[in-house]
């Protein structure tokens, strides 16, 4: 990452939280790097070969190439929150800011992809099941719900001043979304009652999918899954920014 | 077969924009906040009395 001193040399605490007298971190230079050029091509990629160079479905038709940003997405959204909820530990046992700065990197790019998640999910769904969206359908439901208790992972990060406070509550949400996540992968095995079909590559044995279309799901959870960890090395250069400058106005 | 290929069209349009705004939103609040940062550092230190 390339970097600039601060040069006013502003070492304690501000809304940060930090208090040890250490120096204050480097300003980055640029939120996006080589790292999100490779992962913005990668996706550009992922497009080109989802729409030109993948077969069509013989029964769903061209619709079936959603999955190819519908599943990778919730993967991705997946790994983010994991790591919110990781980097949560972590501050609630060492105290340590940056891990409290990219677990609500995590939070807020775990936010994005599962919007993608329940915005391609109904689309699909009204065109294939004939309906937006199903509320005993456990799987939409817990997603929207981990949704939720994402936003409010933000929402209390927004709303409480006091930075140790607000790295404890945050993280008990954290951990609480992430233990969501096997519910919402083993929605399928738990409930009868369901629209999503079981695992076609996530599950015990061989993958069901054709292998040209397996291919490029397995390059499109590459690529999202880089365009995740692009987001979140911005989103968590924004953070550095906000409370270097939060300290500097101090 | 049926023909769906404008849902199709419809799900990846949307999702682009989704990372395209979000991508621009970063950008654009770090653009603010290295302002600030920077006229933070220009301020003038008060004299003392």
């Amino acid at each position: 990452m390339t970097t600039i001193p601060v040069s006013n040399g502003t070492s304690n605490s501000g809304s940060s939280g930090r208090s040890n007298g250490t120096p204050a971190p480097a300003a980055p230079r640029a939120v996006f790097d080589w790292f999100s050029a490779v992962a913005a091509l990668g996706v550009v990629g992922i497009y080109i070969r989802a729409i030109y160079f993948t077969p069509i479905e013989r029964l769903q038709g061209a619709a079936q190439k959603i999955y190819y940003l519908h599943v990778p997405a919730a993967l991705a959204a997946y790994i983010a929150i994991s790591i919110t909820a990781l980097m949560s530990i972590v501050y609630l046992w060492l105290h340590d800011e940056r891990a409290d700065r990219l677990a609500e990197a995590g939070a807020e790019v775990g936010l994005v992809f599962l919007t993608v998640v329940l915005t391609s999910g109904p689309l699909w769904g009204h065109r294939i099941w004939g309906a937006w969206w199903a509320w005993w359908d456990m799987r939409l439901t817990l997603t929207l719900f981990l949704w939720f208790i994402v936003a409010a992972y933000l929402i209390v990060r927004g709303g409480v001043e006091e930075a140790a406070m607000r790295g404890r509550y945050s993280a008990v949400l954290a951990i609480l979304a992430a233990l969501l996540i096997p519910f919402i992968h083993l929605s399928v095995y738990l409930f009868q009652a369901r629209l999503h079909p079981m695992p076609v590559v996530l599950k015990p044995g061989e993958p069901s999918l054709p292998p040209e279309m397996l291919t490029t799901f397995l390059l499109a959870f590459a690529a999202f899954a880089l365009l995740c960890i692009a987001f979140i090395r911005a989103r968590y250069r924004v953070g550095l920014l906000r409370d270097l400058a939060a300290e500097l106005a101090a | 077969m049926i023909d769906t290929t404008s849902t199709y069209h419809v799900a990846y349009a949307v999702v682009g924009v989704i990372y395209a705004a979000y991508a621009i939103s970063l950008w654009v609040r770090a653009r603010r906040l290295r302002e600030r940062l920077a006229a933070a550092r220009i301020r003038p230190e008060p004299r003392p009395e």
